[in-house]
């Protein structure tokens, strides 16, 4: 089944549209956007609701509808 | 019967404001063995936090070396400090902080490290290898680490217990590709660290909360631990807690059974 929902990249406030199928993965996920936004140079996590996603769950696994809205939020890495 | 106390007696006790917050133990901070990991500048302000909380027996890891550019962050560095040691830096001004405790420094790779004898470990570090590092070790010798990272005006603060998800469980392939990378910009065994942004505010902030989740850990109140990472965003103001599965697959949760 193809689900399209809406991924919020938290640092600049814009969105995607992103159509899946149920066997891609939070990672897929990720991969795309990140691919979108130019982002290959940093770590991002996927937040649904009050859930942060796991990489290995399938679109199925998290129960992803149409028009969900997925956030995609730059993990920091720093700390010296 | 009544209490009955001097007067002015209670503010001749250093925690005296700290003991009014009743499920606080105090006496258990005194006695705790605590690993800090990074004398940066989140591990200034750890440190500084801890001292002030009554922690006196702090273990400091770092191996690098102080420069011009830590000072706008770190509280115990100094003009004249260039080119010593962090951990040797922090060790020694922050006796004076509160006398009494014990800031021991090693100066080393925290991977060099072979006691794990540690009540709790607080993570200040700068890159994904070196946490995964202290998130494998803390976890096998069952030891609560609650790690902080930094960049900008953004943070965030991760708590792991002895049993549920841990940092790897909250990682994908973005950070494998990331700790790829740095490994490979120096082209053999040691790792690129970039110059991220940074800032005291943010700093302090995080640092902060890390040392008021080792309160409540060594308080006996992990109920009121973040469950299981909190990310702040300090141009808005705004703190998020988000929960964290257990992963089935991370190697941190290997168990006979699970074979």
């Amino acid at each position: 089944m193809t689900v399209r929902i809406t991924v919020v990249n938290t640092l600049s406030n814009s969105s995607i549209r992103m159509e899946l199928e149920s066997y891609e993965s939070v990672e897929d996920i990720i991969d795309t956007a990140a691919e979108y936004w130019g982002k290959d140079a940093g770590a991002y996590v996927l937040r649904k609701g009050s859930k942060l996603l796991s990489k290995r769950q399938s679109i199925d696994e998290i129960n992803l509808r149409d028009d969900d809205i997925i956030e995609m939020i730059p993990d920091p890495e720093g700390g010296a | 019967m009544t209490l009955c106390v001097k007067a002015r007696e209670y503010d001749s006790d250093r925690f005296d404001r700290m003991r009014r917050i009743d499920w606080l133990d105090v006496d258990n901070f005194h006695k705790a063995k605590c690993l800090v990991v990074g004398a940066g500048a989140l591990g200034n302000e750890v440190v500084k936090c801890m001292l002030l909380a009554g922690f006196r027996n702090i273990t400091l890891v770092d191996m690098d070396e102080i420069v011009t550019s830590n000072l706008s962050r770190c509280v115990f560095f100094r003009e004249e400090d260039g080119g010593r040691k962090k951990a040797e830096a922090v060790a020694e001004r922050a006796s004076g902080l509160y006398p009494g405790s014990e800031v021991t420094p090693i100066v080393s790779k925290i991977q060099e490290l072979k006691e794990w004898d540690f009540d709790i470990v607080l993570g200040c570090l700068d890159n994904i290898s070196a946490r995964l590092h202290v998130n494998s070790h803390a976890r096998y010798h069952k030891i609560p680490y609650i790690d902080g990272a930094t960049d900008g005006f953004r943070g965030k603060v991760q708590v792991v217990l002895e049993d549920g998800p841990c940092l790897e469980c909250g990682m994908n392939g973005s950070h494998m590709s990331l700790m790829e990378k740095r490994f490979s910009c120096t082209g053999g065994g040691s790792i690129f660290i970039p110059k991220l942004a940074s800032e005291i505010t943010t700093t302090s902030v995080i640092a902060a909360v890390q040392v008021r989740e080792a309160m409540k850990i060594l308080s006996g109140r992990r109920e009121l631990c973040i469950k299981n990472v909190m990310y702040y965003d300090g141009q808005s103001g705004a703190t998020t807690d988000l929960e964290i599965s257990e992963d089935s697959g991370c190697p941190n949760h290997f168990t006979e059974e699970s074979k």
